[in-house]
Protein backbone atom coordinates (compact mmCIF):
# COMPACT_ATOMS: atom_id res chain seq x y z
CA UNK A 1 0.00 0.00 0.00
CA UNK A 2 1.22 3.23 -0.74
CA UNK A 3 1.76 4.76 2.48
CA UNK A 4 3.44 8.12 1.69
CA UNK A 5 0.13 8.63 -1.11
CA UNK A 6 -1.79 8.30 2.18
CA UNK A 7 0.35 10.20 4.63
CA UNK A 8 0.11 12.96 2.10
CA UNK A 9 -4.00 12.32 1.55
CA UNK A 10 -4.59 12.60 5.47
CA UNK A 11 -2.75 16.20 5.32
CA UNK A 12 -3.87 17.65 2.51
CA UNK A 13 -7.35 16.96 3.78
CA UNK A 14 -6.33 18.19 7.41
CA UNK A 15 -4.83 21.49 6.09
CA UNK A 16 -7.65 21.90 3.85
CA UNK A 17 -10.22 21.42 6.52
CA UNK A 18 -9.25 23.75 8.97
CA UNK A 19 -8.39 26.73 6.66
CA UNK A 20 -12.52 25.86 5.60
CA UNK A 21 -13.66 26.31 9.29
CA UNK A 22 -11.51 30.06 9.13
CA UNK A 23 -12.81 31.17 6.18
CA UNK A 24 -16.02 29.18 5.88
CA UNK A 25 -17.73 29.89 8.97
CA UNK A 26 -17.57 33.68 8.72
CA UNK A 27 -19.09 33.45 5.09
CA UNK A 28 -21.78 31.18 6.05
CA UNK A 29 -22.94 33.26 8.85
CA UNK A 30 -22.51 36.32 6.38
CA UNK A 31 -24.63 34.51 3.18
CA UNK A 32 -26.94 33.24 6.51
CA UNK A 33 -27.50 36.99 7.48
CA UNK A 34 -26.39 39.88 5.53
CA UNK A 35 -29.39 41.34 4.01
CA UNK A 36 -28.05 42.22 0.93
CA UNK A 37 -30.28 41.62 -2.51
CA UNK A 38 -27.05 40.33 -4.45
CA UNK A 39 -25.94 37.88 -2.43
CA UNK A 40 -27.41 35.24 -4.27
CA UNK A 41 -24.58 35.81 -7.13
CA UNK A 42 -22.24 34.69 -3.90
CA UNK A 43 -23.79 31.96 -3.58
CA UNK A 44 -23.95 30.75 -6.72
CA UNK A 45 -20.13 31.29 -6.71
CA UNK A 46 -19.69 28.88 -3.81
CA UNK A 47 -21.47 26.52 -4.94
CA UNK A 48 -20.06 25.87 -8.82
CA UNK A 49 -17.53 23.26 -7.64
CA UNK A 50 -20.43 21.21 -6.96
CA UNK A 51 -21.69 20.90 -10.70
CA UNK A 52 -18.49 22.13 -12.43
CA UNK A 53 -16.31 19.19 -13.88
CA UNK A 54 -12.92 19.09 -11.72
CA UNK A 55 -11.08 19.80 -15.45
CA UNK A 56 -12.37 22.63 -15.69
CA UNK A 57 -11.84 24.27 -11.97
CA UNK A 58 -8.36 22.38 -12.01
CA UNK A 59 -7.75 24.32 -15.30
CA UNK A 60 -8.58 27.93 -13.90
CA UNK A 61 -7.11 27.38 -10.65
CA UNK A 62 -4.07 26.36 -12.45
CA UNK A 63 -4.40 29.28 -14.65
CA UNK A 64 -4.97 31.68 -11.43
CA UNK A 65 -1.84 30.26 -9.58
CA UNK A 66 0.52 30.19 -12.80
CA UNK A 67 3.88 32.52 -12.44
CA UNK A 68 2.36 34.97 -14.73
CA UNK A 69 -0.21 35.47 -12.68
CA UNK A 70 -0.49 37.99 -9.72
CA UNK A 71 -1.06 35.58 -6.80
CA UNK A 72 1.87 33.19 -8.80
CA UNK A 73 3.77 36.09 -9.02
CA UNK A 74 3.40 37.11 -5.56
CA UNK A 75 4.14 33.75 -4.19
CA UNK A 76 6.95 33.43 -6.12
CA UNK A 77 8.82 36.69 -4.66
CA UNK A 78 7.58 35.82 -1.68
CA UNK A 79 8.77 31.98 -1.18
CA UNK A 80 11.10 31.76 -4.87
CA UNK A 81 8.78 28.66 -5.68
CA UNK A 82 5.83 28.10 -7.74
CA UNK A 83 2.48 27.35 -6.73
CA UNK A 84 1.59 24.79 -10.06
CA UNK A 85 2.79 20.99 -8.87
CA UNK A 86 3.63 21.86 -5.21
CA UNK A 87 1.85 21.37 -2.13
CA UNK A 88 0.34 24.69 -1.39
CA UNK A 89 -1.20 24.83 -4.54
CA UNK A 90 -3.14 21.63 -4.08
CA UNK A 91 -3.87 23.49 -1.03
CA UNK A 92 -5.26 26.14 -2.51
CA UNK A 93 -7.32 24.58 -5.11
CA UNK A 94 -8.81 21.58 -2.20
CA UNK A 95 -10.14 24.74 -0.07
CA UNK A 96 -11.54 26.01 -3.63
CA UNK A 97 -12.69 22.59 -4.62
CA UNK A 98 -14.43 21.46 -0.87
CA UNK A 99 -15.88 25.01 -0.30
CA UNK A 100 -19.22 23.90 -0.64
CA UNK A 101 -19.14 21.27 1.37
CA UNK A 102 -18.37 23.24 4.47
CA UNK A 103 -20.93 26.07 3.49
CA UNK A 104 -23.55 24.52 2.92
CA UNK A 105 -24.07 22.49 6.53
CA UNK A 106 -22.85 25.34 7.88
CA UNK A 107 -24.79 27.88 6.64
CA UNK A 108 -28.09 25.84 7.14
CA UNK A 109 -26.76 24.96 10.74
CA UNK A 110 -26.47 29.03 11.14
CA UNK A 111 -29.90 29.45 9.92
CA UNK A 112 -31.48 27.34 12.19
CA UNK A 113 -30.59 29.44 15.48
CA UNK A 114 -33.29 30.98 16.65
CA UNK A 115 -32.72 34.63 15.33
CA UNK A 116 -34.17 35.55 18.94
CA UNK A 117 -31.56 34.29 21.11
CA UNK A 118 -28.49 36.47 18.87
CA UNK A 119 -30.81 40.16 19.17
CA UNK A 120 -30.90 38.83 23.26
CA UNK A 121 -27.14 38.36 23.02
CA UNK A 122 -26.85 41.55 20.93
CA UNK A 123 -29.57 43.92 23.48
CA UNK A 124 -27.64 42.08 26.20
CA UNK A 125 -24.80 43.96 25.45
CA UNK A 126 -22.51 41.50 23.62
CA UNK A 127 -20.95 42.45 20.43
CA UNK A 128 -21.69 40.76 17.00
CA UNK A 129 -18.28 38.75 17.15
CA UNK A 130 -18.72 37.56 20.67
CA UNK A 131 -22.69 36.55 20.04
CA UNK A 132 -21.19 34.89 16.73
CA UNK A 133 -18.87 32.94 19.09
CA UNK A 134 -21.11 31.97 22.03
CA UNK A 135 -23.98 31.66 20.55
CA UNK A 136 -23.89 30.75 17.17
CA UNK A 137 -20.89 28.56 17.08
CA UNK A 138 -21.64 26.64 19.99
CA UNK A 139 -25.60 26.13 18.68
CA UNK A 140 -24.57 25.42 15.18
CA UNK A 141 -21.49 22.93 16.18
CA UNK A 142 -23.53 20.18 14.62
CA UNK A 143 -23.74 21.42 11.28
CA UNK A 144 -20.11 22.57 11.31
CA UNK A 145 -18.83 19.26 12.35
CA UNK A 146 -20.65 17.74 9.63
CA UNK A 147 -19.33 20.28 7.04
CA UNK A 148 -15.59 19.48 8.58
CA UNK A 149 -16.01 16.04 8.24
CA UNK A 150 -17.66 16.57 4.58
CA UNK A 151 -14.38 18.61 3.42
CA UNK A 152 -12.12 16.31 5.07
CA UNK A 153 -13.48 13.44 3.56
CA UNK A 154 -14.11 15.36 0.09
CA UNK A 155 -10.45 16.25 -0.47
CA UNK A 156 -9.47 12.65 0.61
CA UNK A 157 -11.01 11.59 -2.18
CA UNK A 158 -10.53 14.06 -4.91
CA UNK A 159 -8.98 13.56 -8.14
CA UNK A 160 -9.79 15.71 -10.63
CA UNK A 161 -8.43 18.74 -9.29
CA UNK A 162 -5.59 17.39 -7.94
CA UNK A 163 -4.69 16.01 -11.19
CA UNK A 164 -4.95 19.05 -13.03
CA UNK A 165 -3.68 21.39 -10.40
CA UNK A 166 -0.51 19.32 -8.63
CA UNK A 167 0.17 16.46 -11.50
CA UNK A 168 1.35 13.03 -9.88
CA UNK A 169 5.36 13.74 -7.82
CA UNK A 170 5.55 10.98 -5.29
CA UNK A 171 5.56 12.90 -1.80
CA UNK A 172 4.87 16.34 -2.94
CA UNK A 173 1.41 15.69 -5.14
CA UNK A 174 0.89 12.71 -5.41
CA UNK A 175 -2.45 11.64 -3.11
CA UNK A 176 -4.22 8.26 -2.57
CA UNK A 177 -6.52 8.48 -5.78
CA UNK A 178 -3.51 9.39 -7.76
CA UNK A 179 -1.88 6.64 -6.39
CA UNK A 180 -4.75 4.22 -6.89
CA UNK A 181 -5.05 5.45 -10.48
CA UNK A 182 -1.13 4.94 -10.83
CA UNK A 183 -1.87 1.46 -9.72
CA UNK A 184 -4.56 0.08 -11.91
CA UNK A 185 -2.37 2.20 -14.96
CA UNK A 186 0.20 -0.09 -14.23
CA UNK A 187 -2.15 -3.37 -13.59
CA UNK A 188 -0.83 -3.60 -10.21
CA UNK A 189 -4.20 -4.70 -8.86
CA UNK A 190 -3.43 -6.15 -5.85
CA UNK A 191 -1.86 -2.43 -4.39
CA UNK A 192 -4.86 -0.87 -6.15
CA UNK A 193 -7.38 -3.25 -4.08
CA UNK A 194 -5.64 -2.84 -0.77
CA UNK A 195 -5.85 1.55 -1.44
CA UNK A 196 -9.53 1.44 -2.48
CA UNK A 197 -10.08 -0.78 0.63
CA UNK A 198 -8.43 1.58 2.84
CA UNK A 199 -9.96 4.27 1.67
CA UNK A 200 -13.53 3.09 1.22
CA UNK A 201 -13.26 1.92 5.46
CA UNK A 202 -11.82 5.17 5.91
CA UNK A 203 -14.48 7.04 4.44
CA UNK A 204 -17.36 4.69 5.80
CA UNK A 205 -15.61 5.28 9.55
CA UNK A 206 -15.75 8.65 9.67
CA UNK A 207 -18.77 9.25 8.18
CA UNK A 208 -20.19 6.24 10.73
CA UNK A 209 -18.54 8.12 13.21
CA UNK A 210 -20.09 11.83 12.10
CA UNK A 211 -23.54 10.70 12.27
CA UNK A 212 -23.23 8.71 15.68
CA UNK A 213 -21.24 12.27 17.33
CA UNK A 214 -24.58 14.03 16.05
CA UNK A 215 -27.17 12.28 17.16
CA UNK A 216 -26.05 12.60 21.14
CA UNK A 217 -25.00 16.04 20.01
CA UNK A 218 -28.84 16.22 19.21
CA UNK A 219 -29.61 14.42 22.57
CA UNK A 220 -28.00 16.97 24.87
CA UNK A 221 -29.63 19.74 22.90
CA UNK A 222 -32.48 19.38 20.84
CA UNK A 223 -32.70 22.03 17.79
CA UNK A 224 -35.55 23.94 19.43
CA UNK B 1 -35.32 66.39 27.92
CA UNK B 2 -33.33 64.36 30.30
CA UNK B 3 -35.29 62.14 32.05
CA UNK B 4 -37.21 61.08 29.00
CA UNK B 5 -37.45 58.21 26.39
CA UNK B 6 -38.61 59.79 23.36
CA UNK B 7 -40.05 58.08 19.76
CA UNK B 8 -40.80 59.93 16.97
CA UNK B 9 -40.61 57.52 14.48
CA UNK B 10 -42.25 55.93 11.40
CA UNK B 11 -41.77 52.33 9.38
CA UNK B 12 -43.42 50.84 7.16
CA UNK B 13 -44.43 47.24 6.37
CA UNK B 14 -45.45 46.82 3.21
CA UNK B 15 -48.22 46.20 1.96
CA UNK B 16 -50.47 47.76 4.33
CA UNK B 17 -49.06 48.16 8.17
CA UNK B 18 -47.05 51.12 9.01
CA UNK B 19 -45.81 52.24 12.71
CA UNK B 20 -46.14 55.90 13.03
CA UNK B 21 -45.07 56.74 16.61
CA UNK B 22 -45.23 60.12 18.80
CA UNK B 23 -44.20 58.06 22.18
CA UNK B 24 -42.70 60.19 25.14
CA UNK B 25 -42.12 58.72 28.91
CA UNK B 26 -41.24 60.42 31.77
CA UNK B 27 -38.87 57.77 33.32
CA UNK B 28 -38.33 59.16 36.51
CA UNK B 29 -42.42 59.72 37.21
CA UNK B 30 -43.22 56.53 35.65
CA UNK B 31 -41.21 53.06 36.40
CA UNK B 32 -43.11 50.84 34.49
CA UNK B 33 -44.85 52.05 31.70
CA UNK B 34 -46.94 49.08 29.72
CA UNK B 35 -47.56 49.26 25.93
CA UNK B 36 -51.07 48.47 25.47
CA UNK B 37 -53.03 47.54 22.32
CA UNK B 38 -55.19 44.15 20.73
CA UNK B 39 -52.52 41.97 18.73
CA UNK B 40 -50.91 43.29 15.62
CA UNK B 41 -51.38 47.12 16.65
CA UNK B 42 -47.39 47.28 16.60
CA UNK B 43 -46.45 47.05 20.16
CA UNK B 44 -43.85 44.44 20.20
CA UNK B 45 -42.79 46.44 16.37
CA UNK B 46 -42.20 49.72 18.75
CA UNK B 47 -40.35 47.55 20.92
CA UNK B 48 -37.90 46.51 18.40
CA UNK B 49 -37.52 49.70 17.52
CA UNK B 50 -36.10 51.33 21.05
CA UNK B 51 -34.41 48.27 21.24
CA UNK B 52 -32.77 48.70 17.74
CA UNK B 53 -33.73 45.47 17.06
CA UNK B 54 -35.17 47.25 13.74
CA UNK B 55 -34.62 50.56 12.12
CA UNK B 56 -37.07 53.07 12.00
CA UNK B 57 -37.67 54.57 8.14
CA UNK B 58 -37.64 58.29 9.71
CA UNK B 59 -37.71 59.77 13.12
CA UNK B 60 -36.11 59.95 16.01
CA UNK B 61 -35.35 58.27 19.21
CA UNK B 62 -33.93 59.63 22.49
CA UNK B 63 -33.38 58.04 25.85
CA UNK B 64 -32.60 60.62 28.54
CA UNK B 65 -31.15 63.42 26.24
CA UNK B 66 -28.91 60.81 24.31
CA UNK B 67 -29.94 60.48 20.75
CA UNK B 68 -30.25 56.63 19.72
CA UNK B 69 -31.63 57.10 16.70
CA UNK B 70 -31.98 60.21 14.30
CA UNK B 71 -28.53 61.37 12.48
CA UNK B 72 -27.05 58.12 13.04
CA UNK B 73 -28.35 55.07 14.57
CA UNK B 74 -27.07 53.25 17.49
CA UNK B 75 -26.41 49.43 17.93
CA UNK B 76 -28.70 47.91 20.17
CA UNK B 77 -25.36 46.98 22.30
CA UNK B 78 -24.55 50.48 22.42
CA UNK B 79 -28.33 51.31 23.68
CA UNK B 80 -28.34 48.71 26.71
CA UNK B 81 -31.89 48.99 26.58
CA UNK B 82 -32.74 44.62 27.42
CA UNK B 83 -34.80 42.92 25.90
CA UNK B 84 -37.26 39.91 27.04
CA UNK B 85 -38.70 38.34 24.75
CA UNK B 86 -42.10 36.69 24.85
CA UNK B 87 -40.70 32.90 24.90
CA UNK B 88 -37.62 34.54 27.23
CA UNK B 89 -35.26 33.65 24.43
CA UNK B 90 -32.86 31.72 27.13
CA UNK B 91 -29.99 30.34 25.55
CA UNK B 92 -30.18 26.40 25.56
CA UNK B 93 -26.72 25.38 25.71
CA UNK B 94 -25.86 27.45 28.48
CA UNK B 95 -27.02 26.77 32.13
CA UNK B 96 -28.79 28.61 34.14
CA UNK B 97 -26.06 30.46 35.48
CA UNK B 98 -24.41 30.88 32.12
CA UNK B 99 -27.44 32.58 31.07
CA UNK B 100 -27.77 34.71 34.04
CA UNK B 101 -23.82 35.64 33.87
CA UNK B 102 -24.05 35.92 30.09
CA UNK B 103 -24.14 40.00 29.54
CA UNK B 104 -23.05 40.55 33.50
CA UNK B 105 -19.45 42.70 33.46
CA UNK B 106 -19.60 41.81 37.43
CA UNK B 107 -19.22 38.57 39.10
CA UNK B 108 -20.40 39.47 42.36
CA UNK B 109 -23.77 41.09 40.85
CA UNK B 110 -24.13 38.31 38.86
CA UNK B 111 -24.05 36.54 42.40
CA UNK B 112 -26.01 38.69 43.93
CA UNK B 113 -28.96 38.43 41.09
CA UNK B 114 -28.99 35.02 41.41
CA UNK B 115 -29.60 34.50 45.17
CA UNK B 116 -32.37 37.33 45.14
CA UNK B 117 -34.12 35.83 42.96
CA UNK B 118 -33.85 32.43 44.26
CA UNK B 119 -31.98 30.82 41.07
CA UNK B 120 -29.32 28.97 42.96
CA UNK B 121 -30.26 25.74 43.59
CA UNK B 122 -31.03 25.83 39.57
CA UNK B 123 -27.92 27.46 38.80
CA UNK B 124 -26.29 23.91 36.81
CA UNK B 125 -29.29 22.94 34.92
CA UNK B 126 -30.23 23.56 31.41
CA UNK B 127 -33.26 26.21 30.53
CA UNK B 128 -35.33 23.48 29.17
CA UNK B 129 -34.77 22.06 32.82
CA UNK B 130 -37.18 24.52 34.72
CA UNK B 131 -40.92 25.14 34.66
CA UNK B 132 -42.09 28.38 32.63
CA UNK B 133 -42.24 30.22 35.45
CA UNK B 134 -38.19 29.88 36.36
CA UNK B 135 -37.73 30.24 33.77
CA UNK B 136 -39.31 33.92 32.85
CA UNK B 137 -37.15 34.52 36.14
CA UNK B 138 -33.75 33.63 34.76
CA UNK B 139 -34.81 35.91 32.01
CA UNK B 140 -35.47 38.58 34.33
CA UNK B 141 -32.08 38.10 36.30
CA UNK B 142 -29.94 37.76 33.24
CA UNK B 143 -31.81 41.32 31.88
CA UNK B 144 -31.09 42.82 34.85
CA UNK B 145 -27.48 41.19 34.79
CA UNK B 146 -26.38 43.24 32.15
CA UNK B 147 -26.50 46.67 33.88
CA UNK B 148 -28.66 47.71 31.43
CA UNK B 149 -30.27 51.28 30.94
CA UNK B 150 -33.85 50.42 30.56
CA UNK B 151 -36.14 47.30 30.63
CA UNK B 152 -37.98 45.79 27.67
CA UNK B 153 -40.64 43.30 28.14
CA UNK B 154 -43.11 41.88 25.57
CA UNK B 155 -45.56 40.24 26.93
CA UNK B 156 -43.49 39.12 29.42
CA UNK B 157 -46.24 37.05 31.80
CA UNK B 158 -48.14 35.13 27.89
CA UNK B 159 -46.14 32.56 28.01
CA UNK B 160 -47.51 31.52 31.82
CA UNK B 161 -50.71 29.63 33.05
CA UNK B 162 -53.34 31.25 34.09
CA UNK B 163 -52.47 30.14 37.72
CA UNK B 164 -48.82 31.61 37.75
CA UNK B 165 -49.41 34.12 35.78
CA UNK B 166 -51.52 36.40 38.68
CA UNK B 167 -48.95 35.33 41.14
CA UNK B 168 -46.22 36.38 39.10
CA UNK B 169 -47.67 39.38 38.16
CA UNK B 170 -47.26 41.18 41.51
CA UNK B 171 -43.55 39.24 42.08
CA UNK B 172 -42.50 41.29 38.42
CA UNK B 173 -43.81 44.48 39.74
CA UNK B 174 -41.86 44.54 43.05
CA UNK B 175 -38.96 42.87 40.54
CA UNK B 176 -38.94 45.81 38.42
CA UNK B 177 -39.92 48.50 41.40
CA UNK B 178 -37.03 47.04 43.53
CA UNK B 179 -34.85 47.38 40.26
CA UNK B 180 -35.32 51.38 39.71
CA UNK B 181 -34.42 50.66 36.10
CA UNK B 182 -37.31 51.70 33.93
CA UNK B 183 -39.33 49.36 32.41
CA UNK B 184 -41.52 49.03 29.09
CA UNK B 185 -43.99 46.49 29.19
CA UNK B 186 -46.15 44.75 26.25
CA UNK B 187 -49.48 43.45 26.99
CA UNK B 188 -52.81 43.19 25.63
CA UNK B 189 -53.80 42.00 28.66
CA UNK B 190 -56.17 45.31 31.45
CA UNK B 191 -55.48 43.56 34.62
CA UNK B 192 -51.89 42.74 33.51
CA UNK B 193 -51.71 46.56 32.26
CA UNK B 194 -52.99 47.46 35.76
CA UNK B 195 -51.25 45.41 37.86
CA UNK B 196 -48.14 46.30 35.99
CA UNK B 197 -48.00 49.59 35.01
CA UNK B 198 -48.06 53.57 36.52
CA UNK B 199 -47.83 54.91 32.89
CA UNK B 200 -49.96 53.54 30.09
CA UNK B 201 -49.87 54.28 26.07
CA UNK B 202 -52.25 52.69 23.84
CA UNK B 203 -51.37 51.38 20.89
CA UNK B 204 -54.01 50.86 18.05
CA UNK B 205 -53.06 50.49 14.22
CA UNK B 206 -49.08 51.03 14.88
CA UNK B 207 -50.19 54.82 16.14
CA UNK B 208 -49.69 56.18 19.75
CA UNK B 209 -53.50 57.09 21.04
CA UNK B 210 -53.07 58.00 24.17
CA UNK B 211 -50.62 58.20 27.42
CA UNK B 212 -50.87 59.29 30.28
CA UNK B 213 -50.85 57.46 34.23
CA UNK B 214 -52.86 54.23 34.04
CA UNK B 215 -55.61 55.03 36.66
CA UNK B 216 -56.62 58.56 34.42
CA UNK B 217 -56.54 56.73 30.71
CA UNK B 218 -58.41 54.42 32.00
CA UNK B 219 -60.97 56.79 33.96
CA UNK B 220 -61.10 59.07 30.76
CA UNK B 221 -60.33 57.05 27.34
CA UNK B 222 -59.38 60.20 24.74
CA UNK B 223 -62.13 57.84 22.17
CA UNK B 224 -64.43 55.58 21.82
CA UNK B 225 -61.60 53.62 20.19
CA UNK B 226 -59.68 53.50 23.10
CA UNK B 227 -62.19 53.09 25.59
CA UNK B 228 -63.00 49.96 23.42
CA UNK B 229 -59.37 48.51 23.10
CA UNK B 230 -59.21 49.56 27.11
CA UNK B 231 -62.28 46.86 27.88
CA UNK B 232 -64.66 49.92 28.71
CA UNK B 233 -67.86 47.70 27.97
CA UNK B 234 -70.53 50.39 28.10
CA UNK B 235 -69.72 52.60 25.30
CA UNK B 236 -73.40 54.09 24.41
CA UNK B 237 -74.12 56.65 21.51
CA UNK B 238 -75.72 59.56 23.08
CA UNK B 239 -77.07 62.87 22.48
CA UNK B 240 -77.32 65.98 24.52
CA UNK B 241 -80.61 67.28 25.21
CA UNK B 242 -80.21 69.12 28.68
CA UNK B 243 -77.81 71.17 30.63
CA UNK B 244 -78.72 72.50 33.95
CA UNK B 245 -77.03 73.24 37.43
CA UNK B 246 -74.06 71.46 35.86
CA UNK B 247 -75.05 68.10 34.67
CA UNK B 248 -76.36 66.91 31.22
CA UNK B 249 -78.91 65.56 30.21
CA UNK B 250 -78.30 62.44 27.74
CA UNK B 251 -80.61 60.80 25.96
CA UNK B 252 -79.20 56.84 25.35
CA UNK B 253 -82.28 55.14 23.09
CA UNK B 254 -84.97 56.26 25.09
CA UNK B 255 -83.54 56.60 28.56
CA UNK B 256 -82.34 59.84 29.23
CA UNK B 257 -78.95 59.73 31.78
CA UNK B 258 -77.46 62.79 33.85
CA UNK B 259 -73.14 63.12 34.00
CA UNK B 260 -71.30 65.81 35.03
CA UNK B 261 -71.04 68.86 32.68
CA UNK B 262 -67.91 69.35 31.01
CA UNK B 263 -68.55 71.89 28.57
CA UNK B 264 -69.30 69.07 26.31
CA UNK B 265 -71.46 69.81 22.98
CA UNK B 266 -72.32 68.06 19.31
CA UNK B 267 -72.63 63.72 19.25
CA UNK B 268 -70.95 62.38 22.27
CA UNK B 269 -70.30 58.74 23.16
CA UNK B 270 -71.21 57.74 27.06
CA UNK B 271 -68.28 55.68 28.72
CA UNK B 272 -69.91 53.52 31.67
CA UNK B 273 -67.12 50.95 33.00
CA UNK B 274 -68.67 47.77 34.22
CA UNK B 275 -67.70 47.96 37.30
CA UNK B 276 -69.60 51.32 38.02
CA UNK B 277 -72.99 50.16 37.04
CA UNK B 278 -74.46 48.73 40.54
CA UNK B 279 -77.60 46.73 40.24
CA UNK B 280 -80.60 45.96 42.56
CA UNK B 281 -84.24 45.21 42.16
CA UNK B 282 -86.08 47.63 43.52
CA UNK B 283 -86.88 50.59 41.51
CA UNK B 284 -87.91 53.18 43.94
CA UNK B 285 -84.99 52.48 46.59
CA UNK B 286 -83.31 55.96 47.84
CA UNK B 287 -79.80 56.49 46.63
CA UNK B 288 -77.81 59.46 45.92
CA UNK B 289 -76.69 58.24 42.39
CA UNK B 290 -78.40 60.16 39.32
CA UNK B 291 -79.39 57.29 37.22
CA UNK B 292 -82.21 54.77 38.00
CA UNK B 293 -82.57 52.95 35.03
CA UNK B 294 -85.07 49.98 34.19
CA UNK B 295 -83.83 46.52 32.63
CA UNK B 296 -84.59 42.72 32.15
CA UNK B 297 -81.66 40.56 33.06
CA UNK B 298 -80.54 39.18 29.92
CA UNK B 299 -77.91 36.90 31.04
CA UNK B 300 -75.67 36.64 34.13
CA UNK B 301 -72.37 34.78 33.37
CA UNK B 302 -70.17 33.80 36.60
CA UNK B 303 -66.08 35.27 36.04
CA UNK B 304 -64.49 33.17 38.94
CA UNK B 305 -65.13 36.00 42.03
CA UNK B 306 -67.52 38.12 39.68
CA UNK B 307 -70.46 37.98 37.87
CA UNK B 308 -71.39 39.86 34.70
CA UNK B 309 -74.89 40.63 34.13
CA UNK B 310 -76.09 42.13 30.51
CA UNK B 311 -79.13 44.18 31.33
CA UNK B 312 -81.31 45.41 28.58
CA UNK B 313 -82.16 48.83 29.35
CA UNK B 314 -83.18 49.77 25.88
CA UNK B 315 -79.80 49.85 24.74
CA UNK B 316 -77.32 46.60 26.47
CA UNK B 317 -75.61 47.83 29.74
CA UNK B 318 -72.99 45.60 31.07
CA UNK B 319 -72.86 45.53 34.67
CA UNK B 320 -69.81 43.61 37.11
CA UNK B 321 -70.70 42.60 40.42
CA UNK B 322 -69.16 40.77 43.10
CA UNK B 323 -70.82 36.67 42.44
CA UNK B 324 -71.80 36.78 46.05
CA UNK B 325 -74.17 40.41 45.41
CA UNK B 326 -75.71 38.47 42.20
CA UNK B 327 -76.11 35.18 44.51
CA UNK B 328 -78.17 37.18 46.65
CA UNK B 329 -80.03 38.92 44.13
CA UNK B 330 -80.82 35.76 42.92
CA UNK B 331 -80.86 36.89 39.72
CA UNK B 332 -82.00 34.88 36.66
CA UNK B 333 -82.27 35.98 32.73
CA UNK B 334 -85.90 37.95 32.01
CA UNK B 335 -85.87 39.41 35.83
CA UNK B 336 -86.87 43.15 36.04
CA UNK B 337 -84.08 44.77 37.67
CA UNK B 338 -82.61 48.27 38.33
CA UNK B 339 -79.69 49.70 37.17
CA UNK B 340 -77.59 52.37 39.18
CA UNK B 341 -74.77 54.51 37.66
CA UNK B 342 -73.80 58.00 39.60
CA UNK B 343 -73.36 60.75 37.31
CA UNK B 344 -70.05 61.08 37.70
CA UNK B 345 -69.19 57.12 36.69
CA UNK B 346 -70.28 58.96 33.10
CA UNK B 347 -67.70 59.94 30.81
CA UNK B 348 -68.57 61.17 27.80
CA UNK B 349 -66.48 60.88 24.54
CA UNK B 350 -66.46 63.35 21.87
CA UNK B 351 -67.92 61.48 18.60
CA UNK B 352 -65.51 62.29 15.70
Amino acid sequence: MDWQAIWLSVKLASATTVILLILGLPLAYWLTFSPRRWKFLVEALVALPLILPPTVLGFYILLAIGPRSPVGALYATLTGGLLPFSFPGLLIASVLYSLPFTIQPVAAAFAGVDRKLIEASWCLGVSRAATFRRVVVPLARAGIAAGAVLSFAHTMGEFGVVLMVGGNIAGVTRTVSISIYDQVQALNYAAAWQTSLFLLGFSFTVLALTYALQRRVWALWPAS
Amino acid sequence: MAGELICRCRKRFPPAFQIDADLRIPLDAAPVTVLFGPSGAGKTTLLRLIAGLERPDTGSISFRGREWFGSACLAPQERRASFLFQDYALFPHLTVAENVAFGSRSRQKTAQIVEAFGLVEFGPRLPRAISGGQQQRVALARALAADPALLLLDEPLSALDAGSRARTRQELRRTLLASSIPAIVVTHDRAEAIALGDWIAVVIDGAIRQTGPIQDVFRKPADPQVAESLGVENILDAKIVGREGGLLTLAVAAVQLQCVDGGESGPVAACIRAEDVAVTRHLHQASSARNRIAGTVRFVALEGPLARIEIDCGFPLVAVITAQSAAELALQSGDAVCAIVKATSVHLLLQG
